[in-house]
């Protein structure tokens, strides 16, 4: 008596290596198709790190800039007192605290408590090979004694050193400063603005 | 030696290399069971991933928005600062009129220009006034010390508190600055 062995059922037969082959390879191109489509839409907006060095440059400047020129008198050109310098060309005055690069905006004003003490913000473009980035450099004086250097922080990313930052000024009827607009090439291709205005003198509170 | 290799294979091939159903085991291929699992695997990392990056996105996106929102607050509040104090009346006319007054002198503060052309928008939502209901009282702020027409106990320092609020596109966030203004 002979003994046959019975085909096993299909249901159980499990993919044969040729199925499997056909649908890794289908998957592939499927892969493929989804990777170069997610890959150009990438390409086409702005990466996660540009959008941070961005919201870094605003945040940055609508806090030290805003300040800056809040404390400073709106005088164009600037007086004894202070005010604002927007040369983009050393013209003597403009680069009191000895930064590098070139000028965007110079602010200068002084402040009396027990003596008299005048301040200034210098912003300046600055270029160092093919990167730049923006840098605000700070002194004081007190009476006519030389400046002393306090700070020099930079305030932006490393940015394109093709594109320097602007600062342009609109000027109420008495010709001093009403805002002035600093403008940025940010590295999501976005245009940054900043805009801000002159505080001093300050409020009177009885 | 060579026996020994023979009982190895013979016994390989009788225990191993045959499933019950008599197809060599590397013939049988993958069940549907294994399949299934292996692609709901695959689909939960791929989805873990994606979820991942679009978390970055997100997040960056927001911290640009709150950044562009700081900037254009504080534009706006300079511009109100610029323009002389809009009085109070004793009754609520004269603080909507201020809340009107103020918010016109926001709008001057130019739309950040990653957002032109969207629904962003600043916007002058309240004006306190600081004062106290009584002479003995601690000042507060509130909607109704106001001192022109009062008492000077009600509303001594002539001071207002204004809130400024910037929406990001499709209100996907909204932050206020809160400034005092007082006589300039």
């Amino acid at each position: 008596m002979s003994q046959t062995l019975a085909p096993p059922p299909h249901r159980d037969a499990g993919f044969t290596l040729p199925e499997m082959l056909i649908v890794i390879i289908l998957s592939g191109v499927l892969i493929a198709a989804l990777a170069t489509a997610i890959g150009v839409a990438v390409r086409a907006t702005p990466t996660s790190e540009d959008r941070i060095d961005d919201a870094r440059s605003t945040r940055s400047l609508s806090t030290w800039l805003s300040h800056d020129t809040t404390s400073s008198p709106a005088f164009l050109p600037e007086q004894s007192v202070g005010g604002f310098n927007i040369a983009t060309t050393d013209d003597g005055t403009n680069n009191i605290c000895g930064g590098l690069g070139t000028n965007i905006v110079h602010l200068r004003w002084s402040e009396t408590v027990h003596s008299t003490m005048t301040y200034v913000a210098n912003y300046r473009f600055v270029v160092d090979g093919d990167s730049a980035l923006v840098r605000r450099y700070t002194c004081y004086s007190q009476s006519s004694a030389p400046y002393v250097r306090l700070a020099n922080l930079p305030v932006t990313p490393a940015l394109d050193p093709l594109q320097p930052p602007v600062a342009s000024t609109t000027t109420d009827t008495g010709g001093n400063v009403a805002v002035l607009s600093f403008t940025l090439a940010g590295k999501s291709g976005e245009t940054i603005l900043i805009e801000t205005a002159s505080r001093n003198p300050s409020d009177f509170f009885p | 030696m060579q026996q020994a290799l023979r009982e190895w294979d013979r016994e390989m091939t009788n225990t191993h290399r045959h499933s019950p159903d008599g197809l060599p085991q590397r013939d049988r291929g993958h069940s549907l069971t294994e399949i299934v699992i292996s692609v709901a695997l695959m689909g939960l990392t791929v989805i873990a991933v994606l979820s991942g990056l679009q978390a970055v996105v997100i997040s960056t996106v927001a911290d640009q928005n709150q950044a562009q929102s700081f900037a254009w607050l504080q534009a706006a509040s300079d511009a109100i600062y610029a323009r002389d104090r809009e009085p109070c009346t004793n009754d609520d006319t004269g603080r909507l009129n201020a809340i009107a007054e103020y918010d016109a002198a926001a709008q001057t503060a130019s739309v950040p220009p990653i957002w032109v052309g969207t629904d962003a928008s600043v916007e002058v939502t309240n004006v306190e006034y600081l004062g106290r209901t009584t002479v003995d009282s601690d000042f507060e702020w509130g909607e109704t010390f106001c001192f022109e027409g009062g008492s000077f106990a009600e509303s001594p320092l002539y001071t207002q508190r204004i809130t400024i609020a910037v929406k990001s596109p499709n209100s996907a966030t909204t932050q206020t600055l809160e400034m005092v203004k007082s006589e300039r």
